[in-house]
């Protein structure tokens, strides 16, 4: 079985493996009992004072299935967000709770099986993308996003993580990215966007205010969202640099459930930082790598970072505030398409809206926007997973609607996946409008600035 | 078929041969056609679907041993 | 002994202490396991009181949720206030409590007691429907989900069973028939006793799960 090096496929709506003869939903030899054993074991480590007691606090009260998109596409009850915790809950009130022994002696909720897991792999990973919506909707407050998060530790330990998900999470384990953007590449892409789009692009300097950080999405999908970091980044007067040792962005190992991947990828991206003594590290146009870098960096590092951690969109925001990014104005309506781990999860719902005001757009929220907005449906690894592509899409669905019932003349969003998910659902759906990018649109839109010394001042055109 | 430019998009990935067609084109006047030489078999979707999306007619392409010609005319 | 006796004597003291007991067992079984510090930059300057917004706003749905949740919202308020005025408010249960801590206050007027009633009646069984004919509850269900609809009904139903019999007034402290108060008083006993074991337990448990996620949310600058 060959569940080490697959190969990528890079073209087409949205990047994953290519499709697989045989699915490896399961990775490697062992027997059952070993995987069990594993998976107990990363429940074990993962039952922390906060998980226990939202696995205590459930009322059954089924509030959350109305929040998921995944419920309110299909109706299927088994993805009741809450549902997905089942094993999880199972064996924390059987070996770990108050009354453990209880439940044990007298048998009261049996032992996990593989056969459970198993089949809830696709409840875990192909029906979740850990937007939180849920959480919001919970009635005892609990943060069942996050409980996802823990259980796909076990998942990932017991072997059982998706076919295309594990093979991306190994690969950018094994050579820096997910999706084959390592620093070769990285190196060669910003020689040619540098020299093609006429922009002055750092690469690896000794030392810098600001470490810029991209997302393989970018580097390989949507290069010019490299050119428009550049361009604003310049306009702003920062010296700012990337840094081929700590470059990506992204962390398929906080996706697939691998804590020591999670780590590793971090830490690459703090030591650049500390490195080259950045005062400030921005993330680019993504996701998940908000949350993993922002809300769960320095407990991966152990200590606070000496470091800021800002989103593109907030850097963006913050530097129009303070006068060193001034953009022309836009006049156009627009939706704004909130990435859930920026907003809900993230908390910087308004950094965007502030650079959109400063456009002066015309922003013509969905119905559900802002903390309560729909996710797009391919986060948290979804849009990799093959197997999940119909389930996808029918939670796109919501999410497209609600953008086209605006009647707004633009999309944008701030995240290079949520765009791949909107290529790759608008694509099935023949959908007439596309998703652009805020970061890109800002770029465009710069005022021209008389050079500062020693730096190139970029006019705006592509 | 005449052409006006050319762009050797050999060797690229996606989606490099479309955005260089893309730079490409900004600097050619309406009705120029430009030829594209590409060795990415996912080229062929890519231009056709940038065709329709754009509106810069795709004149003619062919294929021959693992390159692509595209022949494109600007709007 | 008699039963009236026993209910009031030996049971309620096991009873209570098993509440009592059970409670703060399963509390400790929580809070004894790790807390990883978090040692992200907080957004907030200010997160005091976070814990407690979190509990006051998680009381009521986000507007986008109205039409999924609002019937099933108003109907566990409706018993949940109807069981606090049935207990709270009737003579009897005054006197009982009065009792055992020496506290006392005013009745509530029958009319309201009747409505508490009702609501309590209603709403569980509207609950329990719910519960048997929703597809995501269905599966959700088990064991604990209809053992405590039934121990808190049984109160409810040995308690109308007590009334049905004439009550003078002022009540007297030893009935005239004690069998239906000792059952009734022994269902409430084992609501207590089964109470911290069960899903009950989210009467002190709720507090403490919104807090925790207002502070975690409050952190991140992110909304509740």
């Amino acid at each position: 079985m060959n569940d080490t090096v697959q190969t990528l496929d890079a073209c087409g709506t949205r990047l994953t493996v290519e499709k697989p003869a045989i699915r490896y939903d399961r990775q490697g030899d062992r027997s059952d009992a070993e995987r069990i054993a594993a998976a107990m074991n990363a429940f074990g480590k993962d039952f922390g004072r906060t998980a226990a007691l939202y696995l205590e606090s459930c009322i059954h009260c089924g509030n959350c299935a109305q929040a998921c998109h995944f419920y309110l596409a299909t109706r299927d009850p088994k993805y009741t967000p809450i549902w997905k915790l089942e094993p999880f809950k199972q064996a924390y009130k059987r070996e770990a709770g108050p009354f453990a022994w209880l439940y044990r002696t007298f048998d009261l909720k049996p032992a996990v099986s593989v056969d459970q897991l198993q089949a809830w792999q696709e409840l875990l990973y192909d029906a979740c993308t850990m937007c939180g919506r849920c959480t919001m909707a919970c009635p005892m407050g609990i943060d069942i996003a996050s409980l996802v998060g823990l259980a796909r530790h076990a998942m990932f330990e017991a072997g059982l993580v998706p076919h295309e998900l594990w093979a991306v999470a190994e690969r950018a384990a094994r050579e820096g990215s997910p999706l084959g953007a390592t620093a070769k590449v990285l190196r060669e892409r910003i020689d040619w966007l540098a020299d093609d789009y006429d922009v002055e692009m750092h690469l690896d300097e000794p030392a810098a205010e600001v470490l810029v950080t991209f997302s393989s999405i970018e580097i390989m999908k949507y290069p010019e969202s490299l050119v428009a970091t550049a361009r604003l980044l310049n306009h702003a007067g920062y010296a700012w640099t990337v840094c081929s040792a700590g470059y990506e962005a992204t962390n398929f190992g906080m996706m697939s459930g691998n804590l020591a991947w999670q780590r590793q990828a971090t830490l690459k991206l703090i030591e650049a930082a500390i490195a080259c003594n950045a005062k400030v590290l921005v993330l680019p146009e993504c996701g998940h790598a908000y949350m993993a870098l922002r809300w769960q960096g320095a407990n991966l590092l152990g200590r606070p970072l000496p470091f800021r951690v800002l989103h593109i969109s907030e850097f963006v925001a913050e530097n129009i505030a303070n006068g060193r990014i001034r953009l022309r104005k836009v006049d156009a309506s627009v939706a704004f398409h909130d990435p859930c781990q920026v907003s809900r999860r993230g908390g910087a719902t308004s950094a965007p809206r502030a650079v959109l005001a400063a456009l002066g757009v015309d922003l013509r929220e969905t119905q559900d926007s802002g903390a309560l907005n729909f996710c797009c449906g391919g986060g948290g690894g979804v849009i990799a997973n093959r197997r999940a592509d119909e389930l996808r899409y029918g939670a796109f669905r919501i999410k497209m609607q609600q953008i086209d019932a605006t009647g707004a003349e633009m999309a944008l969003t701030s995240c290079a996946n949520c765009r791949q998910s909107f290529d790759d659902g608008g694509a099935h759906f023949h959908w007439d409008r596309s998703m652009g990018s805020l970061l890109e649109l800002c770029a465009e839109r710069l005022e021209e600035r008389v050079a500062a010394a020693g730096k190139q001042g970029l006019t705006a055109d592509a | 078929m005449n052409f006006d430019k050319e762009l050797d998009a050999r060797g690229l990935n996606c989606p490099l041969p479309i955005l260089k067609a893309k730079k490409a084109l900004t600097d050619m006047t309406s009705g120029q056609v430009l030829r594209i030489i590409a060795t990415d078999p996912g080229s062929v979707k890519d231009f056709e679907a940038f065709s329709k999306q754009t509106g810069n007619a795709l004149l003619e392409h062919s294929a021959a041993s693992n390159e692509f010609t595209f022949f494109m005319k600007k709007k | 002994m008699g039963l009236l006796e026993f209910a009031r004597g030996p049971a309620l003291w096991i009873a209570l202490a098993v509440f009592v007991l059970g409670t703060i067992w399963r509390l400790h079984g929580i809070y004894r396991r790790p807390l990883k510090p978090d040692f992200s930059e907080p957004r907030a300057r200010v997160m005091r009181g976070a814990g407690l917004r979190a509990i006051v706003s998680r009381m009521w749905h986000h507007r986008t949720f109205r039409d999924a949740t609002i019937v099933g919202t108003l109907n566990a308020y409706g018993y949940h206030i109807g069981l606090a005025i049935v207990f709270f408010g009737f003579v009897p249960h005054i006197a009982f409590i009065g009792r055992l801590t020496g506290a006392s206050w005013p009745a509530v007027p029958g009319w309201l007691f009747v409505a508490g009633v009702a609501f309590v009646f209603i709403g569980l069984l509207y609950a329990l429907m719910v519960r048997l004919t929703s597809p995501v509850l269905r599966l959700l269900s088990n064991f604990d989900d209809y053992a405590s609809l039934v121990v808190v009904l049984l109160p409810m139903l040995t308690g109308m069973a007590v009334l049905s019999l004439s009550l003078p007034s002022p009540y007297p402290t030893t009935p005239a028939s004690p069998v239906p108060v000792a059952i009734h008083l022994m269902s409430f006993e084992l609501l207590l006793v089964w109470l911290p074991f069960s899903k009950l337990a989210h009467a002190f448990l709720v507090f403490a799960s919104r807090a925790t996620t207002g502070v975690a949310f409050a952190r991140k600058g992110a909304t509740l």
